[in-house]
């Protein structure tokens, strides 16, 4: 069930509805959660719950034997690993790693045919596998770090771990913050509700008013369903992909953390406006906030992180880059993006230490902003070969037809909205005066009735969100 | 400012808004909306019918029921189910017979069988198979909730900008007939598809035989078959008989003891792109078969 759909709505509503009723003791609220959260994850197909009820139990048990039988810690805590990690390698690695096992063979002249082999269960990708893994996993991290209690209350657990909001595509709620916040019975202000309302109309404006309508507009250029070519259009193209991207995915975690605020909860925020960072550093500490933390706590600092410097920044840096650009897909375009990432962020590191960038605020915001633009052309793109193409027509000059703006006016209308309000968040991120005169005059009581009358009438093509397949 | 306010004035200039709008703006186009309900309506329709009309998009396109009844009985029905590039298999054929009303004494299956129609390629039946299977809620929302999801549906820029930019070409009838309302002359666009549609795709004997028998086997249930080759442009006609490397015939003589076929003459029809008719056209064509079936 997507959000951004009738069944939603209903569900949605018949949700809230019965809220009250179940939000008074514990257990009965719990229950209804996990109730309900697994209808709206069935829904895609009931068969996915399997692989989150097995996920959840082997995490819920080795939480609980960590703590009962701490000379065998390890030992549950390697289960608890395995499992996790062996349900993601075989739901949605084993192609990848089968292709690239074939490509090492047939580098030295021997065919093999791997793909073939794999069983038709493991072909199919459960929706928000890597979310809801890597949220477990997290849980008996804590445990077995000491940092965490374990739950004992199995409705406690999969409460947390299949909330409906955040479960097929985050924010990454972690147990240590999220599970103390499950006990506790909240009314929601109407302070809050209004806050919640803000969250849920952004996170729709963003995703079906301006992902969906640039849509068309990429997906017709990547699949080649387009008379159009040249540097201008693929630049373009780029951008509006860099925006449709942000939109998606940010749009969700807005109506995910809305969702959880009408409902008493609190997720920390997702995205912080990434595209006003000047480096890249800035930008991954902006974009899928919740995820980049996950990798700092849970990968970049056990590694050694940049306390040490040298070989062991080099190493962290790349171990944690690799693994972020595989969790988001099997594919090679994939770990080129992190790459890339990687490289920028490096470079970053040993050119720009003295830099005072804040005298060079726009140049900075600018350029990376361009290069994180050109960095998604591979993680848009189905191949290498094909996202070499297009950086290749971004660098260098060819002439574009400009009437691609005419024939894709409708896409075309909502990137310039969405770069006009980012450009007016950052104003009033950054002018007082402007701040103050929008609080002041409470510009949210026309922002809101704005933004869902384009909603209503504006919206695009009702697509699933980009972040579900990952 | 209290935010009980906010969130009451917010939902009151919503509301004022919406409506405000509706009126100043031009009414939506739903052809989509209308095309899903037409084709999830044709897939899930729980009437029976004495006469059901099979074929491809030359069928749906050029046969009307309403025209085609004109001079039966107020009692007798009829359906068009059509579908783009059908194959005429065992499971298409056994959807059609299921529509066929059981207690009726003169039961019809009208088959429009395309060169095309008989290939392996179109008994993959994509078009159809794209309706099967889909969840209560999803065919309740398709059908059901159609005008609803209608008057909420979004506007393009450019619809406001442009009024009628695109008007609708189509007209999709709840009998199953698309009618084409456009007043175009023949482009013959649809005959560069055509070109290449047979590579790889010749018809096979061994699916004639299946065919013949199975529907050999129909006619001894009492359903009476009608059969005709669906009137296209004589381009059209000509490129097929080449390129398919099947004489037409030949499927008429090997089911001539069980089909009454109907002879056409393609000179007196009109397509609108080469392969589909006009909408006279598919009147005509309509009533002609209407009274083929009155006579047999």
């Amino acid at each position: 069930m997507i959000f951004n759909s009738i069944e939603f709505l209903a569900f949605g509503l018949f949700f809230f509805l019965l809220w009250p009723f179940f939000n008074k003791k514990n257990n009965l609220r719990w229950a209804f959660i996990v109730i309900a959260s697994f209808f709206f994850y069935g829904w895609w197909d009931w068969r996915f719950l399997f692989l989150i009820l097995f996920s959840g139990l082997l995490d819920f048990l080795a939480g609980l034997l960590m703590v009962k039988f701490p000379s065998h810690k390890k030992k549950f805590f390697a289960i608890s690993l395995i499992g996790n990690i062996g349900s993601l390698a075989i739901f949605k690695y084993s192609i990848f790693a089968a292709t690239i096992i074939e490509d090492l063979f047939n580098a030295v002249g021997s065919d093999i045919n791997l793909i073939d082999t794999i069983p038709e269960f493991a072909l199919i990708l459960p929706v928000g596998i890597s979310f809801y893994t890597f949220q477990s996993l997290s849980y008996t991290i804590d445990i077995y770090r000491g940092r965490l209690q374990p739950t004992k209350n199995i409705l406690h657990f999969f409460s947390y771990l299949s909330m409906f909001p955040q479960l097929v595509a985050g924010p990454i709620v972690r147990a240590s913050d999220f599970l103390k916040q499950l006990t506790r019975v909240r009314i929601v202000s109407s302070l809050e509700k209004w806050h919640a309302i803000k969250l849920i109309v952004f996170g729709f404006f963003q995703k079906v008013v301006i992902a969906d309508n640039l849509s068309y507009f990429i997906d017709t250029a990547y699949q080649g369903k387009t008379p159009f070519d040249g540097t201008l259009y693929w630049w373009v193209v780029s951008i509006a992909f860099s925006f449709q991207i942000y939109c998606d995915f940010s749009g969700y975690s807005l109506i995910a953390r809305g969702l959880a605020k009408m409902m008493g909860y609190h997720f920390k925020m997702n995205f912080n406006h990434p595209y006003h960072s000047k480096s890249f550093r800035q930008f991954w500490s902006r974009w899928h906030i919740s995820l980049s933390t996950w990798f700092r706590d849970y990968v970049y600092i056990p590694l050694g992180g940049s306390k040490n410097g040298g070989k062991i920044l080099f190493i962290s840096l790349l171990t944690t880059m690799l693994l972020s650009g595989i969790w988001h897909g099997a594919n090679y375009t994939f770990v080129i993006w992190a790459l890339l990432h990687f490289v920028f962020l490096l470079s970053e590191r040993i050119l720009l230490r003295k830099l005072n960038l804040r005298k060079f605020r726009f140049l900075s915001i600018f350029v990376t902003f361009i290069l994180v633009t050109m960095t998604w052309v591979y993680f848009r793109s189905d191949t290498v070969e094909q996202a070499n193409g297009i950086v290749s027509k971004l660098t260098t000059y060819t002439y574009s037809d400009w009437t691609f703006l005419k024939t894709y006016f409708n896409s075309i209308v909502f990137l310039f909205l969405a770069i006009l309000i980012e450009f007016l968040i950052y104003i009033k991120k950054h002018s007082i005066f402007y701040s103050s005169m929008y609080n002041r005059y409470n510009f949210d009581i026309l922002v809101i009735p704005f933004c869902v009358l384009l909603i209503l009438f504006f919206r695009g093509e009702g697509t699933q969100f980009i972040y579900f397949q990952f | 400012m209290n935010p009980k306010f906010k969130i009451y004035t917010s939902f009151l200039l919503i509301v004022v808004g919406f409506f405000t709008l509706k009126t100043l703006l031009p009414e939506n186009n739903c052809a989509k909306i209308q095309e899903e309900q037409f084709w999830y309506g044709k897939t899930y329709t729980k009437d029976k019918y004495d006469i059901v009309i099979c074929g491809d998009s030359r069928v749906y396109r050029g046969v009307s029921t309403k025209f085609l009844l004109n001079s039966f009985p107020k009692n007798t029905s009829a359906f068009n189910l059509g579908y783009s590039s059908i194959g005429f298999e065992e499971d298409y054929l056994n959807f059609a017979m299921s529509l066929l009303k059981k207690e009726s004494k003169n039961k019809y299956l009208v088959l429009g069988i395309s060169m095309h129609s008989l290939t392996p390629n179109a008994l993959q039946n994509e078009h159809l198979k794209s309706f099967q299977n889909k969840s209560s809620f999803e065919i309740y929302k398709k059908t059901e909730l159609a005008a609803l999801l209608c008057y909420f549906s979004s506007y393009k820029p450019l619809d406001l900008l442009l009024k009628n930019r695109f008007p609708n070409e189509y007209a999709f009838h709840s009998d199953g007939w698309v009618e084409y309302l456009s007043n175009n002359v023949d482009s013959l666009e649809a005959i560069e598809s055509y070109l290449s549609i047979f590579n790889d795709n010749e018809i096979i004997e061994s699916h004639l035989d299946k065919l013949s028998n199975q529907l050999k086997n129909i006619s001894k249930k009492g359903v009476k078959i009608i059969a005709f080759r669906p009137p296209t442009s004589i381009q059209m006609l000509k490129l097929e008989d080449e390129k398919s490397n099947y004489d037409y015939n030949d499927f008429i003589e090997r089911t001539n003891g069980f089909i009454a076929w109907i002879d056409l003459d393609f000179n007196t029809y009109e397509t609108y792109d080469g392969s589909h008719l006009t909408s006279a056209s598919a009147k005509k064509l309509s009533m002609k078969i209407g009274r083929v079936l009155l006579s047999e």
